[in-house]
């Protein structure tokens, strides 16, 4: 239970990092999700850059695959934290226990394999 | 025949073996009447039992709050004329536990209250015993704090909090908001004093930004941003002295 | 958190302390709100998570990503991002207005600080638009 009891002690920077994914979520996703998931699909807005060449001409950019790992990464971490805060009202004493371990364990998993996967874009 | 109005208490008596349950009183209505004039009106003419608090009959005590039609409420500034005709229900101020009909235990607030040193602290302690220094603050400087400052310890904040509801080792709204009354006065240098406190699990991070603290204040304190300004103080100073090395709690 | 003028008054009869069930949010608007934009994360995630795939195709090459954008061009997934979008737009909107109040003060009014978030969030939506499509 030492891992446990260390991971609440970083309550400030899981805080933060809730604060981060939220701006760039409130900042960013809209746009994406407008255009990429409704205006293309839609055919109001050209295929043209979803294309794989395109898509990988994009992405071989060092800074868009940054750009797309905080995409990712942020908002995991603000998902996690409220996904916490909101279970543990249910005031489940063994759930309350694991939660932040198992919430920010998740977030920094899929974290790490967004890493990776960058990793690998040739 | 005049006007009349029902109001429904939630009551309880364990001395008596009385049950937490709701009793209908139909009295006369006057349209300038307030709550608490209400339940005088029930105390020294229908039910001489039913006990609830109040003092100053004008919103500065803190004393007379309670659950008007569920929502917390001081009794002496609401006014039987924004319900009636229709019924009014009471209860005991909420996420409290209740010691007998409309009176809660308020021992928690106390203690938490205290804990946050809601008073000026001088780094120097021969400050208070030194009557003759003054200490100048300027319009600007006091503007700072000045709306947390007007905090009458009420306690309808907390029970409007679902988090102090749910998790009553919560800090809470009037505790944080005070803590950030201190910490913005410049005669105080007490930050470091309160700054466990605040920064503890149970403190400024159990709050999840429900908002209904600021909602309900009397005062207008808003608690709610103190408490979220408070996170972000304390997320940097956090931050400042973990990169110096050696992580605090 | 000593208390030595506390009174010894905790003979006191027996409390009540009422129970909250787990519907409590339902029970005012004020929640119910709260409870809808605390439950917009999950959105929030599943859009990331979404990104994530595309990116996850893509590093495995032309065949696999074309079947995912295949997918991604359909009906199907465009239900999904609208739902996602109105969720996401929801955790915007309250987020931006949240900033107001926590950083409004002094001089910016809450609404200005609000009103400079929308500003912003144009200018990156524009951003967004011409530096990734």
């Amino acid at each position: 239970m030492g891992l446990i009891k260390f991971i609440k002690s970083l309550e400030p920077l899981w805080w933060s990092l809730f604060g981060l994914g939220g701006a760039i979520a409130a900042f960013l996703f809209p746009a994406h999700i407008l255009i990429q998931g409704v205006l293309i699909p839609a055919g109001i807005l050209p295929k043209d850059t979803l294309q794989y060449e395109n898509f990988a001409g994009l992405l071989s950019s060092p800074f868009v695959r940054i750009y797309f790992l905080a995409l990712i990464v942020f908002p995991l971490y603000h998902a996690a934290h409220r996904i916490r805060m909101t279970l543990e009202d249910l005031r489940i004493g063994w759930l309350n226990a694991i939660l932040p371990l198992l919430c920010y364990g998740g977030a920094t998993a899929i974290s790490i394999s967004a890493v990776v996967v960058i990793l690998r874009l040739s | 025949m005049a006007d009349q109005i029902k109001l429904t208490i939630w009551r309880y008596n364990p001395d008596k073996g009385e049950e937490y349950r709701p009793q209908t009183f139909t009295i006369p209505y006057q349209k300038d009447w307030s709550i608490l004039d209400a339940l005088n009106h029930i105390k020294a003419e229908v039910d001489g039992s039913l006990s609830y608090r109040w003092s100053c009959r004008m919103a500065i005590c803190g004393s007379c709050g309670m659950m008007v039609n569920g929502t917390p409420r001081l009794t002496c500034s609401t006014y039987l004329n924004e319900f009636y005709p229709n019924e009014v229900t009471l209860e005991p101020l909420a996420n409290f536990p209740i010691i007998k009909d409309l009176v809660v235990d308020l021992t928690d607030f106390m203690d938490k209250l205290r804990s946050v040193k809601p008073w000026i602290i001088r780094e120097n302690k021969k400050d208070d015993e030194d009557t003759s220094k003054e200490y100048l603050q300027t319009p600007t400087q006091m503007e700072s704090y000045y709306q947390q400052s007007l905090c009458i310890n009420c306690t309808l904040c907390y029970a409007a909090c679902p988090a102090y509801g749910l998790h009553s080792d919560f800090l809470g709204p009037a505790a944080i908001a005070l803590t950030y009354r201190y910490n913005n006065d410049s005669r105080d240098q007490g930050r470091e004093d309160r700054r466990k406190v605040v920064a503890a699990e149970n403190g400024v991070w159990k709050c999840p930004v429900v908002g209904d603290c600021t909602e309900v204040c009397p005062k207008h304190v808003d608690p709610s941003a103190a408490i979220q300004r408070t996170k972000v103080n304390s997320a940097v100073s956090w931050f400042f002295s973990a990169l110096k090395g050696g992580k605090r709690e | 958190m000593s208390t030595p003028n506390r009174p010894p008054s905790t003979e006191v009869t027996k409390t009540y302390r009422r129970p909250i069930p787990n519907t409590w949010w339902l029970k005012k608007r004020s929640t119910l709100l709260f409870m809808i934009r605390e439950w917009s994360s999950v959105f929030v995630a599943l859009y990331a998570l979404c990104l994530l795939g595309q990116l996850c195709a893509l590093s495995k090459g032309a065949e696999s990503y074309n079947a995912l954008l295949a997918k991604s061009l359909s009906g199907a997934s465009l239900v999904l991002h609208l739902v996602m979008g109105v969720f996401v737009l929801y955790h915007m909107v309250t987020w931006f207005k949240i900033s107001g109040r926590i950083f409004g003060s002094g001089p910016l009014s809450p609404g200005a600080v609000t009103a400079i978030n929308y500003v912003v969030w144009v200018a990156a939506s524009i951003g967004v638009f011409y530096w990734i499509f």
